[in-house]
């Protein structure tokens, strides 16, 4: 009895030994995994900024005139009469109300009532 | 005998195990129980690893939100010298890449050390020619690189920072304290190839990324007084030229470009003369565009009227042990037309109706006595004496800019006072700090200094200075669209030996645009233009190409 009991008790401390050996072999497992995917994800993050800065780059104001320079493109800044000035959009309101602000207003006609009854051209989309 | 003999064995046998396990034990109690601390502390030591976080130094913006200055990641090599093997072949192979010299890194590779740098941000392409090599110890370090999208614009402005990201110059150093951040840390163990690992951080503390700056710089209009300085620089073979472009009414520098400057992003081999910011660093005597300073003076204290005439001695005039000269010889002028031909013999007469003490009050008053208080590093302030200081003949050389000092910024700010109806104004280059969700941290308002001179002054003085433009020695800063007014100035500088060259000169041009409602003033000065030097000829084209298209794009805005 004495030998029955000796022998569970030292297959249960070994195999809690062993179950505490497997769990920090697992963590240290984890921690590779989890660090490359954290490179992975900072190479990609510091691939966008670089994208980001060449962005900034390809636009910046100078290098743009370059580019048309280069491509013999002329351009220049609207003189102050071809300047319009936009009033702005007042979006409170009922849609009307909206497009009466920007001028088009949908008035009663007429001869547009029996427009349902005619066929109308439908933009379409074909996927390949 | 037999079974005895097997029973001494078995005995012996037993206490060899008995006592060799009992050593084992007493050993292990001895390492594990009594040794303890000893050794817990060496394999802490090895394992555990506190490193430091560095902080993401904040993004500087243009007035638009555009990026004028951001970090990015880059690679840096470092190696373990005690793991490479043939020191000599992996320095020629590095040396090759990297653009390092070989004796270099040699030296470094010959180290008693566990790390050394090698090249520090290097280029993505460097980097993964280094990756493929696989050499054993040589090793690639992400860092934190300040760089700048823009090249050489609003360099001397922005600055630059060091290897570490600590601000040199410009902005940069300026405001560090708001871009630097502070650093953070992690606890961690690390394995025996020191690398971190995940599941064992046992402490971490963020690092607190830099504030954001945004100036009220706008990137476009930088670009057009940076093109259109460049051409002129390099038209005239000029030594130096300096451009402001700034809001009367705010004091907002909106451009501030010098010539020669340099590529920020490549800033360690830009020659000395390109460092400085001349807008701010050096002064000159201004030589005729202070006459904007004398005549104001002098409507302001009624000294003389517009109407009033005087003899402008067919552009010669004994005087005081001297000889005054004008650059063209005139007669009879009204007061207008004697700052529209810019008369130096005209503006001496009227001046001494006015007096030194009152020249001197309105010196002061115009804040030529003063730092401007741009948040910039360095600027400097001319050197003006105080009147008790002032010799019998100051008075015959101070109202038509001799004997007077100043920068090119305290010009700016004197502009703008007849643009912002008589009002000093504080430029200001940063308008607010965000924090690193975009919170708007400080504000910098705009802020006036004091009255200079009265709303009918400047009336007058508005239309005295459109008449530069459109008659007088001015015209080449006539814009098609827009009234413009302004000032040209050349100035002699003056030799070694204290006299005053006739061949260096500083051509200047202030102005303001619209005259009706100033809403852009700019000073260009070019020093040492040649062979053409006259302030007419080299600056005010810049000024009218820069006032044309500045105004242009901001009518696209709707600002104007």
């Amino acid at each position: 009895m004495k030998l029955l009991r000796s022998t569970a008790f030292i297959f249960f401390v070994t195999f809690m030994a062993l179950t505490y050996v497997h769990q920090q072999v697992e963590l240290v497992k984890l921690s590779y995994s989890i660090g490359k995917k954290e490179m992975v994800l900072k190479d990609m993050l510091d691939r966008k900024d670089r994208l980001g800065y060449n962005v900034n780059d390809l636009e910046s104001p100078s290098r743009l005139e370059k580019t048309l320079l280069s491509r013999k493109v002329d351009i220049a800044y609207p003189k102050r009469a071809n300047i319009v000035k936009m009033a702005k959009l007042r979006y409170s309101g009922s849609r009307e109300d909206r497009i009466r602000s920007i001028g088009v207003e949908k008035k009663f006609n007429l001869f547009g009532i029996p427009e349902f009854l005619s066929p109308r051209a439908e933009a379409q989309v074909k996927q390949r | 005998m037999h079974s005895g003999t097997f029973r001494t064995r078995q005995i012996a046998v037993l206490l060899f195990f008995v006592l060799s396990l009992s050593f084992l034990i007493l050993r292990l109690f001895y390492l594990q129980v009594l040794r303890h601390g000893f050794y817990y502390k060496i394999a802490a030591e090895q394992h555990n690893v506190s490193v430091e976080i560095p902080p993401l130094r904040g993004t500087i913006f243009d007035s638009n939100m555009r990026v004028l200055a951001v970090n990015i990641n880059t690679d840096s090599i470092y190696a373990n010298p005690r793991l490479v093997k043939d020191e000599e072949i992996t320095a020629a192979k590095l040396s090759a890449i990297l653009n390092v010299n070989q004796t270099v890194i040699l030296e470094r590779l010959s180290r008693d050390k566990s790390f050394v740098w090698i090249k520090r941000k290097v280029s993505p392409q460097e980097s993964a020619q280094v990756k493929s090599l696989k050499i054993e110890g040589v090793e690639v370090m992400k860092e934190s690189k300040r760089v700048y999208p823009n090249g050489y614009s609003a360099c001397h402005v922005l600055g630059t920072v060091d290897t570490d990201n600590i601000g040199l110059e410009g902005l940069e150093l300026y405001y560090n304290k708001y871009l630097k951040g502070e650093s953070g840390s992690l606890a961690s163990t690390q394995d025996a190839k020191r690398k971190l690992l995940e599941s064992y951080q046992y402490e971490y503390v963020p690092p607190k990324n830099g504030f954001s700056l945004v100036l009220t710089i706008d990137e476009v209009i930088q670009n057009i007084a940076e093109r259109e300085l460049g051409k002129m620089y390099e038209k005239y073979n000029a030594k130096g030229a300096s451009i402001i472009v700034m809001d009367p009414r705010t004091g907002d520098i909106l451009a501030m470009a010098n010539y020669p400057n340099y590529d920020l992003n490549n800033f360690s081999k830009r020659p000395i003369e390109s460092i400085r910011n001349r807008a701010i660093n050096d002064f000159f005597e201004p030589g005729s565009v202070f006459k904007v300073i004398t005549a104001s003076a002098i409507l302001e204290e009624n000294a003389v009227k517009l109407t009033d005439k005087f003899y402008c001695e067919k552009g010669e005039w004994h005087i005081a042990k001297r000889i005054l000269h004008d650059h063209t010889p005139h007669g009879i002028m009204t007061f207008k037309e004697i700052i529209e031909m810019s008369s130096n013999i005209g503006t001496l007469k009227a001046a001494s109706l006015l007096g030194a003490e009152r020249m001197y009050k309105y010196i002061r008053l115009f804040g030529f006595f003063d730092r401007t208080g741009i948040d910039l590093p360095g600027e400097v302030v001319g050197i003006n004496r105080p009147i008790s200081r002032w010799s019998s003949v100051s008075m015959y050389a101070i109202p038509m800019g001799q004997e007077v000092t100043t920068t090119a910024m305290q010009l700016a700010c004197a502009i703008s006072v007849i643009a912002d109806n008589g009002f000093l104004v504080k430029p200001r280059i940063v308008k607010k700090v965000l924090d690193p969700k975009g919170n708007v941290v400080k504000e910098f308002p705009p802020s006036a200094i004091r009255k200079v001179i009265s709303s009918n002054t400047v009336v007058k003085m508005r239309g005295v200075l459109k008449g530069v433009v459109e008659t007088g020695t001015g015209k080449k800063a006539k814009v098609e669209e827009y009234n413009v007014g302004g000032k040209t100035g050349t100035a002699q500088k003056i030799e070694p030996g204290g006299r005053y060259s006739h061949e260096r000169f500083v051509a200047s041009f202030i102005g303001f645009a619209p005259v009706e409602r100033p809403i852009i003033s700019v000073v260009v000065c070019v020093d040492e233009p040649h062979p053409v030097y006259y302030g007419g000829d080299v600056a005010a084209p810049v000024f009218k190409h820069v006032v044309d298209e500045s105004l242009k794009y901001l009518a696209t805005k709707g600002i104007y």
